[in-house]
């Protein structure tokens, strides 16, 4: 596979505080890459500077194999970017706006028509062609904002957490148009300090916090860097601090906390829920509801950098 | 694209609605206020003292509906009690109008001082080379024609009114720079990702709003002239101004919305800002001032862009043609500067911040 993107050592300062440090990753052609981070990690910033907005103290960054600049228009016209922040004009219907955005890639008309409609389509605002901004939903303003950036069918297309403040079935129509995008062949880079947007979405991800690279690989590998293989929790009226030290020192137990009435474990890479479930049986303790889950994104980056994500 | 601009421009409400439909209801108040002066009521001679002696005194006496009575300020202010006049002016190192009521007749009298002050180091070099007043009068349309000519001293406000319009031509420069700036908003991220020539893209903007502008000032001085009767004294120059005052107006927006980091909402408020100090230089407020500034302060009252606008709808108003053509030179020049100061600022292709 080609490299898209090649980005070596990229380093952008705002005055003392360092935004990005020393970034360095690829993607490869047709993949879906995340760029994984709490807010103010430089996920907008990286991005800002691969699209040639905003100048950088250092590094190298190359696009479809040439060097980026704000004068590479045969480039930029093979790149979409959607913006976290919605930019459509009020005053135009939904057709317009994105019959407008399109515009500023393809001059021919009958073109441009089909590919609003193709657009219109992917992200299901059929019904909505003559809406006005204001008369949309905050999910399919998203959604119209997504449009606008992708109209032109772009190779690469930058997506800046697209999803954000969006209603789940609106997101669930984000992604699923995202996957489709990639199924016609862009390649996406898609940010987001949502981790299971990330997770259900990317092929490769790269964990950063504040400008600095925590972690890269795929979901898989990724989730190889934690030390656990599955997380439970059960729901326990009363836990002695006794029974507690027990259950930590219970095989393959990594880690185990009691707060208000739940018992939260952590198991090590040997998953033996049923022992520990025979244990709480044989020592009488009652649950009255047990859940478990793999290990996510948000315990790599808390194993990694001692925070949630979300912090 | 251009296409797309103009549709774009042309949708958007609010400057519509600020570029058009304000002068063109603020025109029709004045025309409403000013219908129940009857020229009956200018035709008709009144008395006016003056007291203290200069050459204002012989230019008010070449005036056919005055009559002058030069008098001391007790007799001036028993005559003005008893209504035998309608006011006097008092010369001193300034001239003061005083006055008891308003009427039409009083606001003759404050025209023909602003007047004075305007014009007065002109038509003083005049008088000392040729003694001849004359020269000021005629000179002067809404006295030497009141009564049988188009031209009547109410249009000033109409003048006045263009030149308003003029310069909200400003929020045309402000929103194209903010349109194709990534810095400026995200729709100018968007423009400036695009594979569309930025400079390209805001000439084009640019283009198109001052199309519009003469289209709606085409739509102003129609509904000016043939709805309300407004009679202008020589619409090529009416048109040729008021074009070149939308230029400039434009051209301002854009070095605002170049120059300055605020949002557009904050550059709409400099621009308020900058249009209304500069109104109150030119004397819209007060003629006195733009007497004062022309005087002791004439830089400021070249670069002044409202100034320049107003003084070249005056010049037409007052038919004094070197005066258009200096105007005409002086509005090119402003416009040419601001723009190449605005183009240093939004040549630049990244940005530090955005």
């Amino acid at each position: 596979m080609k490299e898209v993107i090649k980005v070596e050592k990229l380093t952008k300062s705002y005055k003392e505080l360092k935004a990005v440090d020393e970034l360095s990753f690829s993607v490869k052609e047709k993949e879906i890459f995340g760029l994984l981070g709490p807010n103010g990690s430089g996920k907008t910033t990286t991005i800002n500077c691969l699209l040639s907005l905003l100048n950088y103290d250092s590094g190298e960054i190359s696009i479809f194999g040439e060097e980026m600049s704000p004068t590479k228009y045969h480039i930029k016209e093979k790149i979409g970017v959607v913006f976290q922040e919605v930019a459509v004009f009020d005053e135009l219907t939904v057709r317009e706006n994105i019959d407008y955005f399109c515009s500023l890639y393809i001059k021919d008309k009958k073109k441009r028509f089909e590919y609003v409609n193709d657009a219109i389509e992917l992200v299901e605002l059929t019904g909505f062609v003559n809406f006005k901004p204001k008369q949309l939903s905050g999910g399919l303003l998203r959604r119209l904002n997504i449009a606008c950036g992708i109209a032109h069918k772009p190779k690469l297309i930058f997506l800046d957490e697209p999803t954000v403040a969006v209603d789940p079935q609106s997101r669930n129509h984000i992604l699923e148009g995202i996957k489709k995008l990639n199924d016609n062949g862009a390649t996406i880079i898609y940010t987001s300090h949502y981790m299971e947007e990330v997770e259900f979405l990317c092929d490769n991800i790269l964990i950063i916090d504040k400008g600095k690279v925590i972690a890269k690989g795929s979901k898989e590998e990724l989730k190889k860097l934690v030390g656990i293989s599955l997380k439970a929790n059960f729901e326990i009226d009363k836990m002695s601090n006794i029974l507690l030290n027990k259950v930590k020192q219970f095989k393959n137990i990594v880690d185990a906390t009691y707060e208000d009435g739940e018992l939260f474990v952590s198991f090590e890479k040997t998953n033996n829920l049923g022992d520990f479930i025979n244990f709480l049986h044989d020592n009488k303790v009652k649950y009255t509801k047990v859940y478990s889950e793999l290990p996510t994104l948000n315990d790599v980056f808390l194993e990694l950098t001692g925070k949630e994500l979300r912090d | 694209m251009f296409l797309k601009q103009f549709k774009l421009l042309l949708k958007n409400r609010s400057m519509m609605f600020w570029s058009l439909a304000f002068p063109i209801i603020l025109g029709t108040f004045f025309f409403m206020a000013f219908s129940n002066l009857t020229e009956t009521e200018i035709l008709n001679t009144f008395n006016v003292g003056v007291v203290g002696d200069s050459e204002f005194v012989e230019v008010l006496e070449e005036i056919e509906f005055i009559d002058v009575y030069e008098l001391s300020i007790e007799k001036a202010e028993e005559n003005l009690n008893e209504g035998n006049i309608v006011g006097y002016y008092l010369i001193e190192d300034e001239i003061e109008l005083f006055v008891r009521y308003n009427s039409t007749s009083t606001t003759i009298l404050k025209n023909i001082l602003d007047t004075y002050y305007v014009y007065g180091s002109v038509f003083e070099n005049i008088a000392s080379e040729t003694g001849q007043f004359e020269i000021l009068i005629s000179s002067n349309n809404y006295i030497s024609d009141v009564s049988t000519e188009n031209v009547d001293f109410t249009n000033i406000f109409f003048y006045t009114l263009i030149g308003m319009f003029c310069i909200f031509a400003g929020m045309f420069g402000i929103n194209a720079v903010t349109l194709s700036e990534a810095n400026m908003s995200i729709k100018g991220a968007r423009v400036s990702v695009s594979s569309v020539n930025k400079l390209k893209y805001l000439l084009s903007t640019l283009l198109v709003s001052m199309i519009i502008m003469g289209i709606e000032f085409s739509i102003l001085y129609i509904y000016l002239s043939v709805v309300l009767g407004i009679q202008f004294s020589n619409v090529l120059q009416l048109f040729i101004v008021s074009l070149l005052g939308c230029f400039v107006g434009i051209s301002l927006g854009v070095l605002i919305g170049a120059v300055s980091k605020k949002d557009e909402e904050g550059k709409n408020s400099i621009l308020t800002a900058v249009t209304m100090s500069g109104a109150f230089l030119a004397g819209m407020m007060n003629f006195q001032v733009k007497y004062h500034v022309d005087n002791n302060i004439p830089l400021l009252s070249k670069i002044n862009p409202v100034n320049m606008i107003t003084d070249g709808l005056l010049s037409i108003y007052y038919e004094n043609f070197d005066r258009f053509l200096s105007n005409v030179g002086s509005l090119l020049i402003f416009s040419i500067v601001a723009i190449f100061i605005s183009f240093l600022f939004l040549r630049r292709k990244t940005y530090d911040s955005i």
